[in-house]
């Protein structure tokens, strides 16, 4: 509800004389927007070649910020999935399934790479929809409860199917291949991953655009409402939910392409709470810049930490048993950012910038009639 | 004495709940406070009891004194523990708990030996509700939730008591005991303030009366006198009159045009 | 069938414990509208304050240790909760999913890997009851906690405040005018919750368990269901709701041997299956009375 109010107080905020005059100066909306795309296409583009030892933490990047929109997805229309690691445990070790071979401790269908990673993403979906019939009738918080033990139950199962997990020591993925050509460089991998990325970015894009997307900013602020206005609420969130699965499993997928291996202990409670502080620094309801602006702080400042600690007085050196760790360093700051974000402005960072942009630009038109 | 002075409420920021009203309400009174819906009675009263903001509403201007406290300023529950108590619209009570606990939660801020002489007190006005106590309140005729609303306020032992619309939804023969009740309360010192849409029965035993409309006060004058103003037979009593307004017994005539 | 009676007391006795956890969850979602994600980690560092002081005396240990997680609860309450009204359930709910990262990482930090003793009177005392034998520290989580239920359900039907706060969660609009301060209610929850908590954290860190590590947060964290599967809003639901997993939970880990297909560890995740699957059939739990759809 409160959403509500925010958008209303802003509102007035935009559309004030000064602001709207201001506005006109700026590059219409579109332009700027296709800018951004030139320079991101640019960016995909150099990044091997500038990244160096960075490549492997940007394609990493890369593949949790599609997990990352999923989430984003549900959260932006007021739902709380808890069940993102599941989703994601389930895309990887059905892509390393379907496209593995059989070997002493594994079993494979050695199915094509490529076809068995949209029968990956297809499947995770359809195990999405199929605990539809729960997730949309449930609302914001006790969806939270679910998925919640989706995480744990799916734990289990991860754990009971070692021929497919790989049990314990985690199992090697196949790499993605075209035809004859096999992705292992790592600068190959970086344009499967970008490339696949920038597509589930642009169909989220998409669907904030459509009518699905409409829909779940009325539920957001209401499902009675939005009942009233005759959304069909259900079947909106079980869309939702189907795409957000969809989401999940691709990055898993991606995840397991980057790193070469998955394993199961991966996939757990942390992994979720790691996607939704991704969610929450950037902000939801900014669905594919907040995910991108989130991923990258969450994923670059441990790095960072880790690579430059020593500079730092205060930290230990990475796996130390006593002392802060950079890990633990930058766990503290996460929780502490995520909290202050929610108690300054729940819709994250990128609504932070959003605001910073409104205030220069309504400042700006002071200045203009001191002048005339 | 309770003066309400140039008060302005807005909601959310937006919605004007309230444009400017003045209202005296002096010790012992029976005040009545008339207007169609959306005028802005309920509004008045969640500004007088200081709980506007559970709804998204502040006092914009303007300022409420009462027997000098600045109620503005002061918290809703110290409101309550000196006395001025509130009926909320639509009776409000908590249907899953008991009768008993319904009272009991009305005399919250009370002492036990005070919660006991005051449950004795509503008992014996609405004999009703003592072969219910251990009912649950949600079970309860619309008539007996009325009467259970009533009695909760008076639990509190209200040196001045606001009622909101307590005939709403009542048959006519219920719409008459109510009005009795209201009457006993005041006539035993509680000083009234009756938010009603029914006008005829407020104004049967209003001291002074006043007629909102779109958020301001439009009218005002002792009861009697409103009850034979032709604008108020026109509009709330349901009484058409081709009489010329006799300008001489008219009450105060304050018009809704803008005038700020 | 003394095996199946030895399994039943023990699955009560956790399921008491899980009880008490969930009724904090319950308060604190009837007061207050949210799921608090950081009850485990309260649990946790409450319990590991008793470790820390249970060499000098175990009872000083545990009041120390309520006395800690009520502070913090006070704290968090009063500073984070507080600043966040009239924000949606949603964003307080994922603030204590952050409150809930840092306390862990800050637990993780002091304990480790370690496994610190609770320093119990009851140590690994077996008493024998018939044919049945049960460790005295189980009886006494069981008595314990079924007092402290007690005392709950007596203070919530016939205090002042349990009344109050009865009215409050069903009619938050006109609670005021009765009175009521509403941040009041919350506060009352939140130290509720963390007393509660403290004293089930304690039995759980006791024979047969061999004591507090991190993982606590993660026991706790198994009574969510409890409270989920009795309804969010329903307090004697999450005393139900705690015995029923906790007992499941038991009798699944002694049969263990029949669950074999099941996999391994089936009765740690036992607790989430029933709860999905009385989702499945009731969204608003067994005794809740509404779906919880307050965003
Ligand atoms: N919570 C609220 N949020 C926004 N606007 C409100 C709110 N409550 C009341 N209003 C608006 O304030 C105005 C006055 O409403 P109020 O409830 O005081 O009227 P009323 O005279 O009590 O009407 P009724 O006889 O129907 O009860 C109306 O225009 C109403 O729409
Ligand atoms: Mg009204």
């Amino acid at each position: 509800m409160s959403e509500l109010v925010d958008t209303r107080v802003a509102a007035p905020a935009v559309s004030t004389p000064g602001a709207r005059a201001a506005r006109r100066r700026l590059p219409p909306a579109t332009l700027l927007r296709g800018g951004g795309l030139v320079v991101a296409a640019i960016l995909v583009i150099i990044t091997p070649s500038i990244a160096g030892t960075w490549l492997p933490v940007v394609m990493n990047l890369a593949a949790f910020a599609v997990g990352v929109v999923g989430f984003n997805l549900l959260y932006s229309a007021g739902q709380l999935s808890l069940g993102h690691a599941f989703f994601m445990g389930l895309g990887g070790f059905s892509y390393a399934y379907l496209s593995g071979q059989n070997s002493a401790r594994t079993d494979g269908l050695g199915l094509d790479p490529l076809l068995a990673f949209v029968l990956s993403a297809l499947l995770v979906g359809l195990v999405g929809l199929a605990f539809s019939p729960l997730t949309s009738r449930l609302g914001g918080l006790s969806l939270a409860a679910a998925t919640l033990g989706l995480v744990f139950l799916g734990s289990h199962v991860f754990g009971m199917a070692e021929r497919v997990t790989g049990g314990t020591s985690g199992r090697v993925l196949e790499s993605m291949r075209f035809g004859q050509y096999e992705l292992y460089e790592a600068r190959d991998i970086w344009y499967f991953v970008a490339g696949v990325a920038a597509l589930a970015f642009a169909f989220a894009a998409l669907i904030s655009r459509s009518r699905v997307g409409l829909a779940l900013e009325a539920i957001r602020d209401g499902e009675h409402l939005a009942r009233g206005l005759g959304i069909n609420v259900r079947r909106y969130k079980a869309q939702a939910f189907f795409f957000s699965s969809v989401y999940a499993g691709v990055s898993g997928i991606l995840i397991g392409l980057v790193a070469g291996v998955l394993v199961k202990e991966s996939f757990t409670l942390y992994l979720t709470m790691n996607i939704l502080m991704m969610a929450i620094l950037g902000g939801a309801s900014a669905l594919v810049v907040g995910a991108v602006v989130g991923t990258a702080l969450f994923i670059v400042l441990p790095e960072l930490l880790r690579r430059y600690g020593d500079a730092i007085p205060l930290l230990a050196p990475e796996g130390s048993v006593t002392g802060l760790t950079p890990a633990a360093a930058a766990t503290y700051l996460f929780g502490a950012a995520i909290i202050l974000i929610l108690i300054v402005e729940p819709d994250g960072l990128t609504a932070l910038g959003r605001r910073a942009r409104i205030r220069i630009l309504r400042s700006r038109p002071r200045a203009d009639q001191s002048r005339s | 004495m309770l003066m309400v002075n140039g008060l302005k409420v807005t909601y959310a920021g937006v919605a004007e709940g309230l444009r400017g009203v003045d209202l005296t309400v002096e010790e012992g009174q029976l005040v009545t406070v008339l207007g169609s819906n959306g005028a802005g009675k309920t509004t008045l009263l969640r500004a007088i009891s200081n709980v506007l903001n559970a709804f998204n509403g502040v006092v914009t201007a303007g300022a409420i004194d009462w027997d000098g406290l600045n109620l503005v300023r002061t918290r809703a529950d110290r409101i309550v523990s000196r006395g001025l108590i509130q009926a909320p619209e639509g009776r409000g009570i908590f249907g899953g708990l008991t009768v008993e606990e319904n009272l009991r939660v009305g005399g919250f801020l009370r002492s036990r030996a005070e919660q006991r002489h005051q449950q004795k007190r509503v008992l014996d006005l609405f004999p009703d509700l003592s072969d219910r106590l251990r009912q649950h309140a949600g079970l309860l005729s619309g008539g007996q939730q009325q009467m259970l609303a009533i009695g909760r306020a008076l639990m509190a032992d209200p040196k001045l008591l606001l009622l909101d619309e307590p005939s709403l939804g009542l048959a006519p023969k219920l719409v008459d005991d109510v009005a009795a009740v209201v009457q006993q309360i005041n006539q035993a010192g509680t000083t009234v303030v009756l938010v009603e849409q029914n006008a005829s029965m407020a104004l049967s035993m209003a001291d002074y009366a006043y007629v909102l409309e779109n958020g301001r006060v439009s009218l005002h004058g002792p009861g009697a006198e409103l009850r034979d103003s032709d604008e108020v037979r026109r509009l709330y009593l349901g009484q058409g009159s081709d009489d010329e307004p006799d300008e001489d017994t008219d009450p105060v005539f304050v018009g809704n045009k803008e005038q700020s | 069938m003394a095996d199946l009676l030895q399994l039943l007391v023990s699955g009560l006795s956790l399921g008491a414990l899980y009880g008490l956890i969930a009724l904090g969850f319950v308060i604190v979602f009837k007061a207050t509208g949210i799921l608090n994600f950081s009850h485990g980690a309260m649990l946790l560092l409450g319990a590991y304050v008793v470790t820390r002081l249970a060499h000098v005396n175990f009872l000083l240990a545990v009041l120390a240790g309520i006395a800690a997680a009520v502070a913090l609860n006070l704290l968090v309450e009063r500073v984070l909760v507080r600043s966040m009204a009239g924000r949606s359930a949603l964003a307080i709910t994922v603030m204590t999913i952050g409150l809930d990262v840092v306390l862990m990482t800050y637990a993780r930090g002091e304990i480790n890997t370690r496994v610190l003793p609770m320093g119990d009177p009851w140590g690994a005392t077996m008493v024998s009851i018939g044919a049945v034998d049960i460790p005295l520290s189980r009886l006494v989580a069981l008595v314990v906690s079924l007092v402290v239920v007690a005392a709950f359900f007596v203070w919530f039907k016939r205090s002042s405040w349990g009344v109050a706060f009865r009215a409050a969660t069903e009619r938050r609009d006109v609670a005021p005018l009765m009175g009521i301060r509403l941040n009041r209610l919350s506060v009352v929850a939140w130290v509720l919750a963390g007393v509660l908590a403290v004293i089930a954290g304690v039995f759980l860190a006791t024979f047969p368990s061999s004591g507090v590590n991190v993982d606590l947060s993660h026991v706790a964290l198994r009574a969510f269901p409890a409270a989920v599967i009795g309804g969010l809003d329903s307090t004697h639901g999450a005393i139900v709701g705690g015995l029923m997993i906790g007992t499941a939970e038991i009798l699944a880990q002694g049969y263990q041997s029949h669950l074999e297909f099941l996999g391994g560890g089936f009765h740690e995740v036992l607790t989430y299956v029933l709860m999905v699957i009385v989702l499945w059939f009731k969204p608003a739990g067994l005794f809740g009375t509404q779906e919880v759809n307050r965003v």
